[in-house]
């Protein structure tokens, strides 16, 4: 299970200063870090025991020196809940010729890691899986025993068929539209404009929804010769083209999509970032959070 | 015209090209990708060059597969030369012994070559003439010093009449071919070349009267003017020495053949033969020794001379002719050239021209046009390379 987490990039990004920043207050959402008081990992101070606290709090080396109850106390847990949602159409096995990860493997090594960053910090974490097939659902909660399921989760699940309808997935919805981050995971390619549905439908005005678009270098350099047939991930459809002569119009094509994908997504207060899977995961990793931060604090 | 039709079955082949093309229609690399529709837009730039690319490759490859098989099929194509109406070829020898009245028949024809070197055309008129001086030679070639019949120096001129005969008609294509020849073995040699079988030849002695046969005509040998000189052989060999016994027989049977022997060939063992029974010659290849009773003018026993060599059907004529008989006119006896015509005569007959080269090098051509096209860099690489 522990095969997501890479540990190069983990050590690499826990050594950058936006990790002491933007990671360690709440990770993603907690660029305010929380100074409620309560259980948590941070202690904060003693305070006398009162009844109907938990007697498991109860500092018992204290009591030996004071004879008097004391229970910690320490910065509160963060109540935000982090979701992940994935997008396992088929259309994520695309990967770059000579590339190590698909999309799809690259996306699950990108939520186990972020996951642990951020069960590390004490949020909650929660995981969605969307495909044409099955959809994986894991409650949001917080801790290692949750990060392990989540691996377990990662583990199960697959690419396949298409990106379900929005009302398929409304079971789901509730959950999603409450306070918290929901980092979808997506190469955004849909057959009519299903993922946007969704995207629209689980940001409200409690949560925040962050859209992280996977790419290859295949897809953005089209670095193809001579006659080529594209094939559809999902659809099966394919197209010969003459690939040199083809490039220009793709390009063009492929920037105006991805010009009215931003578009459509900045109109629902969504931010894109784009994430390309042929370069190291930490580095992206890194340029994203990056991003979060300059964000987040502006 | 086709030398083996069989050759075509190779078209066939053609098939393969065909098939390989249909099937591998997703030429072409394969890439999967997530959004078809980005690449269904780039399809409006597409050109159709891969594809006329692919089609001219698969009429280059069917056309070379087509050369191939007229390759092997022989295609060849009729004799440039074309000669309309009737045409006599005479040997020298025939030429130097024929008379007025043999002469006048050659005015029927049309043209009268001779079979010497530059087969001058002899003009029937003036060949008419015994005391013709060779003016008739319109070619004016010098070889074809034909002229004064009878003259002492024909005979050793006509060195191989067949083969020119032999390349006339491979070359030229004739409407009604008539040779007239003495029939001498002088003029005809053993090894004979492939002569096509629309000949009427015209045989024999101009003293003695013509004998006119065409190579059609089974039998005609029987018919001759001149008798064939009768040599009954009886061949006896134990199984041990079966293939001698088939060698030497082909080699009887073509010699004689060439040489308007009159040969009655017989097969028999050593316990089956008959010593008693008269016949010309006995060749024994058996174990057993030949019986003292033997009734026969020659004996030869085991394989006379070395079979590897050319002269072995001569030498084997002279061994079993004896040498007197040999000496006498077995030589010069008259000849069947239709027998030897008819048998080795090609199926496809008449005179052709193979373009088998041709064919070559249409391919060789067709081969460095496909391997051009098929590995020309495209355009996109051009322009990377210029980069």
């Amino acid at each position: 299970m522990e095969q997501f987490i890479d540990p190069r990039t983990l050590a690499r990004v826990r050594d950058l200063p936006l990790v002491a920043r933007t990671v360690a207050d709440g990770f993603l959402h907690g660029i305010q870090p929380s100074h409620q008081r309560g259980m948590g990992i941070e202690f904060s101070q003693y305070r006398s025991y009162e009844p109907g606290d938990d007697p498991s709090r109860i500092d018992w080396k204290l009591y030996a020196r004071s004879d008097r109850y004391f229970v910690r106390q320490s910065e509160r847990e963060s109540e935000i809940a982090i979701w992940f949602v994935l997008d396992c159409s088929r259309s994520m096995a695309q990967a770059s010729e000579g590339g190590a990860w698909s999309k799809f493997d690259y996306a699950r090594h990108l939520v186990a890691t972020l996951a642990y960053l951020a069960q590390g910090q004490g949020d909650q974490v929660g995981f969605l899986s969307l495909s044409g097939e099955a959809n994986h659902f894991l409650p949001p909660a917080g801790g290692t025993p949750q990060w392990h399921r989540l691996l377990k989760e990662l583990h199960r699940v697959q690419p396949g068929g298409r990106f379900p309808d929005p009302d398929r997935v409304a079971a789901h919805m509730g959950r999603l539209q409450l306070p918290g981050l929901v980092v979808v995971i997506s190469d955004f390619h849909q057959a009519s404009d299903e993922i946007f549905a969704f995207v629209r439908k689980a940001s409200t005005r409690q949560n925040e929804v962050a859209a992280l678009q996977l790419t290859c270098a295949d897809e953005i350099d089209f670095p193809y010769e001579g006659p080529t047939r594209f094939e559809d991930l999902e659809t099966g459809e394919t197209v010969l083209v003459s690939a040199a002569r083809a490039r220009e119009g793709y390009l063009a094509t492929r920037r105006d999509w991805q010009e009215r994908l931003s578009r459509a997504l900045g109109l629902i207060d969504v931010r894109l970032d784009t994430v390309d899977i042929d370069q190291p995961l930490d580095a992206a990793m890194h340029a994203f959070l990056e991003r979060r931060r300059k964000r987040l604090a502006s | 015209m086709l030398l083996n039709p069989l050759g075509l079955l190779a078209l066939a082949a053609l098939v393969l090209p065909l098939l390989i093309h249909l099937f591998s229609r997703s030429k072409g690399r394969r890439v999967l990708v997530g959004n078809i529709a980005l690449y269904r837009q780039a399809r409006r730039q597409r050109v159709l060059e891969p594809r006329l690319v692919q089609w001219l490759l698969l009429l280059l490859r069917l056309a070379l597969l087509a050369l191939a098989a007229l390759l092997l099929a022989g295609l060849a194509r009729p004799g440039l030369e074309s000669l309309p109406g009737t045409t006599a070829y005479l040997t020298p020898t025939w030429q130097a012994a024929a008379g007025p009245e043999q002469r006048a028949r050659l005015e029927d024809f049309d043209r009268v070559l001779l079979l010497a070197p530059g087969t001058p055309d002899l003009a029937p008129g003036l060949e008419a003439d015994a005391s013709a001086t060779g003016a008739g030679t319109r070619t004016g070639d010098p070889a074809g010093s034909v002229s004064t019949p009878g003259s002492e120096t024909l005979p050793e001129m006509a060195a191989d009449p067949w083969a020119q005969l032999a390349e006339r008609l491979a070359t030229v294509r004739h409407d009604d071919v008539h040779v007239f020849a003495l029939g001498q073995a002088g003029e005809f040699p053993a090894d004979a070349p492939a002569l096509g079988p629309e000949i009427t030849w015209h045989v024999g002695e101009p003293g003695t009267g013509y004998t006119t046969g065409s190579t059609d005509t089974p039998g005609w040998n029987g018919d001759a003017g001149v008798a064939a000189i009768p040599l009954s052989v009886t061949l006896v060999a134990g199984p041990d020495h079966a293939r001698d016994a088939d060698l030497l027989a082909t080699a009887l049977e073509t010699a004689s053949a060439h040489r308007n022997i009159a040969l009655a060939l017989e097969r028999s063992t050593a316990w089956a033969f008959e010593p008693a029974r008269p016949r010309d010659a006995v060749v024994w290849l058996a174990e057993a020794p030949p019986p003292g009773t033997l009734q026969a003018r020659r004996l030869v026993q085991g394989i006379p001379g070395d079979s590897t060599q050319a002269d072995f059907p001569d030498t084997l004529l002279r061994e079993l002719l004896g040498e007197d008989a040999w000496s006498a006119g077995a030589l010069r006896a008259p000849a069947d050239p239709s027998a030897a015509a008819r048998r080795d005569a090609p199926t496809g007959g008449g005179p052709n021209r193979p373009l088998a080269p041709w064919l070559a090098l249409a391919m060789a051509l067709l081969f460095g046009l496909e391997r051009w096209l098929a590995e020309r860099p495209s355009r996109g690489q051009e322009r990377e390379a210029a980069a």
